[in-house]
This record gives C-alpha cells, structure tokens and sequence, in this order.
C-alpha cells in the first residue's frame, strides 16, 4: 500500500469513528440539506411545470392561430347590436365562426353537443363541412361518419347528420358540436350567445402579434361586450415572462440554498475540525499537506451533502404524484427529465459551491503551525 | 544573547546551521529564541535548561513546525526545513506521546514509512528490525491505548527511526520512563548515531542520557538573573 491509500484509510477510519461518537453532527448536517434541497426542488420543480404547461399550450395551439370570444348578452340581441365585427379578419386568413348558444342538446342515447348556429356570412369558413349538402350537422372525433342523430334541446327536435371534426377545429370545440341554420335557431339565440372566431393567419397577412395587438384594441372599443382573444403570441410573452422569473427562482434559491449550507456546514466543519486538530497536526508532521487534508473536509461535507440531496430528489420523484396533486399542479410530465435536469443541476451546484465555501475556514485554520499545536 | 556549548570531542562535520535565529509565540510576547546561531554536526547533542527556555522551540523550529521570525535554519541535503525533509530526512520524537489513536504500532510505522517513500518489503523489514531492538515485537499488532506509557513512548521512537532519519530530533524521549526503559532507548538511540552520518538533538532533563551525548548544549547559562531565581524558588 502506498503512503496515500494508508493515509485516506486512516482518515476515513478517524471520520467513521468521529460520526459514530456524534451522529448528531451528520443528523444535523443531513436535516438542513435534507429541508434545504427539498423546499428548492419542490419549488424550482412546480416552477418547471407550469412553464413546460405554456410551452404545450404554445403547442397545441399552433403559432399562427387567434380565437376570438365574444358574449352577447340577451339585452345585446334584443337591440340588434352588429354581432360580427371581427369578420374583417377573413381577408387574412381563413376563418371560422359561428355562435355558440347557451343550450346544450342532448340525443336519444344521452350524447351531450354543444350547438353553434350559423348565418350566410359564416357559410365560407363551412364549406370544407357543408359541401356534403347537410345544412344541419354535427361535428364529433368519434361518431360514425354519415350517422343520423336526433338531438332535442328544450321543445326542439333536430336531426344531424355526423361529420369528421377537423383537427385544427379541436382547439375551439372540446366536445360535440352541433351545426344549425341560423333562422331555425331564433328563439335560441334570443337568450344570448357567445359569437366565436377561429382564425388562421395566411403566410401574408400582418404578423400574429400586430393582428392579435389590432383585436385586442377593438375588442376594447365596446367596453359592455366581453371579449377574449386568445393567441400564442399572448402564450409566447408569457412564456418569456416565465422563463426570466425560472431563472431569477434559480439564482435565489441558489444563493439561498448554497448560503444557507455554506454558513452551516462551515461551523460544524470548524467545531468538527478542533476534535481532529491534534490527528491533522501529526499527520502535516510527516509530511502530509495541508491541502490533502483539508479535501478531506470537503470531501466528507460533499459526501453527506449530495448523498442526502440524491436521497431527497429521488424520493420527492417517487412521490410526485401525491405532492403536486396535494398543490393542485398539473402533474403531467416527463418525470425523469423534471427531476434530473436543469432544476437538479442547478440544485447540486449550489450544494457543492456552498460546500465549498464552508471548507474554507478548515484551511484557514490548517495554515496553524503544527509546533504550536503538538507539544 | 550570547550561546556557549560544552564539548565532549567526536563531532564531524555541521549538518544544521542556525543562524541568528529569533522566535516569539506572540506580536508582543518576550522572544523565547533571541538571536540564537549555532551548528549542529553528525552526532548527539543534548540540550538542557529549564522549562520555558526555549529548548523544545529550537527542536520545533529545526524541524520546520515553526517558522522562526527572522533568521534562518539551513538543513545539508535540503536547504530550509520543508516537506521533503519532514518525510524523508527527519524523525521528531514530540513531548506527548503522539501516536495515531486509531492505527496499530505496525500501522503507525507503516504511515510514516510510507510517506517518507519506502516501499512495502522494506517497511516490513525495518519495522521488524526496530520493534525488536526496543523490545516491541509482540506489541505490533496493539493499539496505542492499550499499551503503557513507556511501551508508546518506545513506539514513537520506532516510528522516528523507521525511515532512518539523516535528522532525529527527541524532545524529553525519556520523561517518566524507568531505568530499563531508558537503557533501552539509549542502546538504540548509540546504534542509530553510530550508523552513519546521522545527527540526534535531545531536549532532555534527564542527567541519565548525559553519558551518550557528544555535545551538551546548556540553556540555563543564557538566562536571565530572574528566571533563575523563578527557577529555584
């Protein structure tokens, strides 16, 4: 055995020995990693989601789409207020529109449909639909193509026809949609409805952001009227403002958590480090270096430290579900990339920086003549 | 301050020179070394003095666990005491009994063998041949706490010789040992000298290990009036 191997087993032996005479120093160092890493993963975690949650919506709903939201009340209708002043749109794209009613119909098996009447000026944007030469239809993912469905709503009875539902229609309706002329819905929508717009932006029409800035300012010009605009480049400037408050989350809780275990650790290495003075001292008076002994605080520290981190981490992963569902968060996520991604990297580098900075007294400290210690 | 030695003759050429060394514990503490120079040849210098008088601080300072405050310390072969010397060229015998707690005698040897770069088979070789000759041979596998006091006190002296030092430097090797002890450590301590160009410094107030010296150093001469009176009173 070499002089290394004899001198780091030797060590090892008077750090084992140290921790059984006080396990209260490796339980209070583990205690504080163990809060400490916990409440930064817990929360740089949650963090993660809701951005990753943007990001998917930014996914789902496309970069070059906008749909537009707007109540008209009972007292709306009943003036003959214009119903339709985002129809301008069309000349930019391709659009979708439609008004959905406040009823909901139901058919003979107890299939639920939400139902939309549409005018003549809504017939452009239906046509990939109505070019099968059934005025009344209704949309669904899973109905047989070409089925005859009766619906009541009320004291109404209508009759659909089943149609496909295309994909990109499945971002404004989650459910059966059921397509009626507008004169045979009357009385229905006299109790008010919800006029909406499906927009999709040709290559040459104004940027989304211009377009959607542009609705939204005349979505203000009536303040009654409630509207809502919805389009990724709202998502996107909310995934930016996201992603600046994850990185900011990460330096605090960084700097915090690095801190934190530097200032603690460090005062349990110093008062650890006078019970080992004298063995440091007779070792640095064979010729061993000071700096090979102070890594071994370091190396101890780290041991403790990342060891009960890793611990921490993968029990709050195996728990996951129980956690976040207790926080009301979305859990569904990649797991493995949540937990031993960025957010992890950034947690075991404030450990290990933190540390670090706690060894430094020790090496303050083994600058100490050994002819002052041993005598 | 003004150094006198007594002679006994037999001393060959100086391996440690001391030149105008000074060294206090503290900024405003009394200096315990004041401008001390002298050289040390191959072979055994006692060193006697009251407690205080510097004694065990010269022995520090030579062997580079103090860093004097001004003057210098020059080692033949190695320059100013560094980690070389500490690993290969020095064996230092401290006041207490400085055993690792937690490694066997054999363990002990082994250490500081190893790091003065001996390889297995001769550490083994070494450690059998000096265990023996102090009368340690069936203490090697025992632990330091359950060995007597002179029993550690050997050991330490074992593991000193065990890298055949060019420098041994023994502060009170023999404080509280009984004859047989004390005789033992002094038969080995002459076949270590005799062995070579090698140099022993013994800070020591046992009048037993006289007869063994070359050279008797006394610090008591250099002090002054009141600690004299301090001394005996």
């Amino acid at each position: 055995m070499n002089s290394w191997i004899l001198t780091v087993s030797y060590l090892w032996k008077d750090t084992w020995k140290r921790w059984l005479e006080q396990p209260g120093s490796v339980l209070a160092r583990s205690v504080v990693t163990l809060i400490m890493v916990g409440l930064a993963t817990v929360l740089l975690v949650g963090f993660r989601m809701q951005v990753e949650n943007v990001r998917e919506q930014i996914e789902s709903f496309g970069l070059r789409n906008i749909i537009i939201e707007e109540r008209m009340g009972p007292e709306v209708v009943e003036r003959g207020a214009p119903t339709d002043r985002f129809r301008d749109l069309q000349q930019w794209g391709d659009l979708l529109s439609g008004r959905v009613l406040s009823h909901v119909a139901r058919s003979d098996q107890g299939r639920r449909a939400r139902i939309v009447s549409y005018t003549d000026a809504d017939i452009p944007g239906l046509l990939s639909y109505l070019q099968f030469g059934h005025p009344v239809f209704v949309l669904s993912s899973d109905l047989p193509e070409g089925l005859v469905v009766d619906y009541q709503t009320g004291d109404m009875s209508i009759t659909a026809v089943a149609l496909r539902m295309e994909e990109r229609h499945g971002l404004v309706f989650s459910e059966d949609v059921l397509f009626v002329p507008s004169h045979r819905a009357r009385a229905l929508e006299r109790r008010g409805f919800s006029m909406v717009y499906f927009f999709e932006r040709a290559p040459n029409a104004p940027p989304l952001d211009k377009l959607s800035a542009s609705l939204r300012v005349l979505a203000q010009a009536e303040e009654a009227r409630q509207v809502e605009v919805r389009s990724s480049d709202h998502l996107l400037e909310r995934l930016r403002e996201m992603e600046e408050q994850q990185n900011l989350l990460r330096l605090w809780l960084g700097g915090i958590l690095g801190g934190a275990l530097a200032l603690i650790y460090g005062v349990l290495s110093i008062l650890e480090f006078r019970q080992s003075l004298y063995v440091s001292a007779l070792l640095r008076s064979f010729g061993v270096s000071s700096f090979f002994l102070g890594i071994r605080t370091i190396f101890e520290n780290a041991f403790i430290a990342n060891g009960v981190a890793l611990v921490v981490i993968s029990l709050l992963q195996w728990q996951h579900e129980n956690l976040f569902a207790a926080l009301r968060v979305d859990t569904a996520a990649d797991l493995q990339e949540l937990y031993w991604g960025t957010e992890t990297m950034w947690i075991f580098v404030a450990v290990n920086v933190g540390i670090l900075l706690s060894s430094l007294p020790v090496f303050v400290a083994l600058r100490r003549p050994v002819g002052e210690i041993l005598e | 301050m003004n150094w006198q030695l007594c002679l006994r003759g037999g001393l060959s050429k100086p391996m440690i020179k001391c030149r105008s060394i000074r060294y206090r514990y503290a900024r405003r503490a009394p200096w315990v070394l004041d401008q001390f120079s002298h050289s040390f040849p191959a072979g055994i210098h006692l060193i006697k003095g009251y407690s205080g008088c510097g004694k065990s601080t010269l022995l520090r300072l030579i062997g580079g666990y103090l860093k004097p405050a001004e003057g210098g310390i020059e080692i033949a072969g190695y320059g100013r005491p560094n980690k070389r010397f500490q690993k290969r060229g020095l064996g230092f015998v401290f006041q207490q009994l400085n055993l690792l707690p937690l490694a066997s005698v054999r363990r002990n040897l082994d250490l500081a063998a190893a790091l003065a770069g001996l390889g297995a088979g001769e550490r083994r070789e070494r450690a059998a041949h000096i265990l023996d000759r102090l009368g340690l041979s069936e203490f090697h596998r025992r632990m330091p706490k359950t060995m007597s006091g002179g029993q550690q006190q050997r050991a330490t002296i074992a593991r000193a010789l065990i890298k055949e030092p060019q420098v041994l430097l023994l502060d009170e090797p023999t404080s509280g040992l009984d004859d047989l002890n004390t005789n033992i450590i002094i038969k080995v301590l002459r076949e270590f000298i005799g062995e070579g160009d090698r140099i022993a410094i013994i800070c020591t107030h046992d009048a037993r290990l006289e007869r063994i010296a070359d050279e008797l150093l006394d610090f008591n001469r250099f002090l002054p009036l009141e600690r004299h009176l301090e001394a005996l009173a």
